[in-house]
């Protein structure tokens, strides 16, 4: 029975001086409001990038012949390709794998002419691994080996039209000599990946091939796979890699985005630290001498620091309903409709598609722990401080 | 002197009790050489003007002050003896406390103020709202209980205080000028009212005043002047 009335005796507390309460309780409810919000984007900002990356050309991942990736050279060709792909597309856990040829050429279009990335995929394959099929801007996947993709940013450059044709020369791998292969332009790409959008061409990879006077072959897989895949994925001779592993500068961003969001966490806290300080230290002085005459009939310190524990808890869950209040809505909002983003850039990446705000359990509970610890450090520096408070003394001077 | 511990019957004790002040100004002599016995069930009215010493005395024998000399006995036992907790435990079981003004929780009922202490006391809730609603009546306070105390009169704000130093049924109680604030029909009427639970529950008051009317009618009255008893004029009970 003893908790139920230091519960009503700070709950009634608490209510004294209404308008300083309010205040205090709005400000904890916008921190918590502004930090929650910040935790959803963070983390839908995060999965916009991995799905952007993912989508496009890392995948969830790839597979290349040792050294491929630390000195790409268009002689190292993944053997054995079929049986290669037997045994990857077996795994458990690969949902599909797509062979790409990798080469360096041009494209040209009457006098207009560009270097770039000749990428030879298998339509079907592909599809099954990205999601280039979502970002058109314009046209769709090739029909068949006659058909080729390019970025829209590379085709506006160049002033190339789907439907229109195109040239594409490339080096005969053994022979040197240049080949030239006329193909029609079926789809434009907007992708958000810089390499895809703006100096790539996506052909068939039957007809690059042929280009390269390679046959059956390809310098990369990439797989659509759950993440755990790729330790368990070890093929002799050949490099595996999540896409994680092969953008660092991603997986830098992230822990960065995490760091800095833990520092505004902080940084919020601490202010509304100071503000429940605050008011707690003018609600300790104007009552001196009412703590004075509770601890002269016998209440404990401890008892006296339990009910300004119970004020500091009431006064932050005010707030933190209020910032509930606030957030949820808005959350919900940002969560099914999205926060348009017109091709902003995080590191390299372009977003076009909305980012959607995603609350995980982990930096909630960071945040219910913060404003915890941060209301029972409040309640401690106050409580330590009406213990010291002498009866006499509040009696004499109140 | 020290080895001679007071009897029981003796509610309260100092002997030699001293408590010096030391001020900038020089050290104050707020209580300077206390010899005092208060027996069970007595009425003492604690009588001297402003700055006499009353409330030094009163907060030495509520232990919420200590003596720099002399020794004071609560019971029998010597206060300086007792741990803080111990202290704070007498205070919460064996002495009730009035003091001059607005000393009621003001977010508290009449009902609950009357009740903090028991609930301290850990007393179960039914025995807890029995006892103080059978105190409230007897000060004439039955309609008020679930009064906030600024809804009440000083007279009636100190009425639920005495009912609150009384309720826990305390050895001794401790009433600090009660009716400074108070006009002088409430102040005699407030008196009554705790003579009466003086007579009927046996309990030991020792209230301090500096209203001559008041003193009139103690049946033993202690002077203080300059910290020390006036012996000459202590009316004997
Ligand atoms: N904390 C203190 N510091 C210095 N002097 C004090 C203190 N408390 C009381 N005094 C002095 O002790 C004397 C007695 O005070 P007090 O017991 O309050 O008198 P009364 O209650 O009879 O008016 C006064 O001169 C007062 O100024
Ligand atoms: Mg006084």
């Amino acid at each position: 029975m003893k908790a139920p009335m230091t519960l009503k005796l700070a709950w009634r507390n608490v209510w004294r001086n209404p308008r300083r309460t309010l205040i205090t309780a709005s400000a904890i409810g916008l921190g918590f409001f502004m930090v929650f919000i910040l935790i959803g984007f963070t983390e839908g900002t995060q999965r916009r990038l991995e799905a952007t990356v993912t989508d496009a050309w890392l995948a969830s991942g790839q597979v290349h012949l040792k050294g491929y990736r630390e000195a790409p050279d268009v002689d190292l060709l993944i053997p054995d390709l079929a049986a290669t792909l037997k045994v990857i597309r077996a795994t458990p856990g690969v949902e599909a794998a797509s062979p790409r040829v990798l080469a360096s050429g041009m494209i040209s279009m009457g006098a207009r002419s560009s270097a770039v990335a000749l990428i030879g995929v298998d339509f079907s394959a592909e599809r099954a691994v990205t999601r280039w099929g979502e970002s058109f801007s314009g046209g769709d996947w090739p029909q068949g080996d006659g058909g080729v993709m390019i970025g829209e940013a590379l085709a506006a450059r160049m002033e190339l039209e789907v439907g229109g044709p195109l040239n594409v020369s490339m080096a005969d791998l053994k022979t040197g000599e240049a080949t030239s292969i006329k193909l029609k332009i079926s789809g434009l790409l907007v992708t958000g990946d810089p390499l895809l959008d703006r100096s790539a061409a996506i052909l068939s990879r039957a007809a690059l091939s042929q280009g390269l006077g390679i046959k059956d072959a390809a310098h990369q897989i990439a797989l659509r796979a759950a993440p755990s895949t790729f330790s368990a994925l070890k093929i002799e001779g050949l490099d595996v890699a999540d896409w994680r592993a092969l953008s660092p500068m991603l997986e830098k961003m992230s822990e960065l985005q995490a760091f800095s969001m833990l520092i505004t966490l902080g940084v919020v806290l601490f202010i509304l630290g100071l503000g429940i300080l605050n008011t707690l230290t003018m609600a300790l002085v104007e009552r001196f001498k009412e703590f004075g005459i509770l601890k002269a009939i016998g209440t404990t310190p401890a008892r006296l620091g339990g009910l300004i524990l119970a004020e500091a808890s009431v006064l932050s869950l005010v707030g933190v309903t209020l910032g509930l209040a606030l957030a949820l809505p808005v959350h919900w909002l940002l969560s099914t409709k999205g926060l348009p983003m017109p091709g902003t850039e995080y590191g390299g990446v372009i977003i076009h598609r909305p980012i959607y705000t995603i609350i995980t359990p982990a930096p909630v509970l960071y945040l219910a722990l913060g404003v915890t610890l941060l209301t029972l450090i409040v309640a401690g520096i106050i409580a330590a401080r009406a213990a010291l408070i002498r009866p006499v003394e509040a009696l004499r001077h109140g | 002197m020290a080895d001679q511990t007071p009897p029981k019957e003796i509610v309260v004790a100092l002997k030699g009790a001293h408590r010096h002040y030391t001020t900038p100004a020089g050290v104050v002599r707020a209580l300077d050489g206390v010899d005092l016995e208060i027996r069970q069930g007595e009425f003492a009215v604690l009588a001297g003007p402003s700055g006499s010493g009353k409330s030094t005395m009163l907060n030495l024998i509520g232990a919420l002050d200590q003596p720099t000399g002399g020794e004071v006995y609560i019971d029998g036992v010597a206060l300086s003896s007792q741990s803080k907790q111990a202290l704070a435990a007498l205070r919460r079981d064996r002495i009730g406390f009035v003091f001059q003004s607005y000393n009621l929780i003001p977010v508290l009922t009449v009902l609950e103020n009357v009740e903090y202490v028991m609930l301290l006391q850990g007393v179960p809730e039914a025995t807890r709202h029995q006892r103080a609603k059978a105190i409230l009546a007897e000060l004439g306070l039955e309609g008020m209980l679930n009064r906030r105390p600024v809804e009440l009169s000083g007279g009636q704000q100190q009425r639920v205080a005495v009912a609150r130093a009384v309720v826990s049924k305390p050895a001794l109680v401790l009433a600090d000028e009660p009716t400074a604030n108070l006009d002088s029909q409430t102040s005699a009427a407030l008196m009554d009212a705790m003579m009466a639970l003086n007579q009927t529950h046996a309990t030991t008051f020792i209230c301090s005043t500096h209203d001559p009317d008041l003193m009139a009618r103690a049946s033993r009255l202690i002077k203080l002047r300059d910290g020390k008893l006036d012996d000459r004029e202590e009316a004997q009970g």
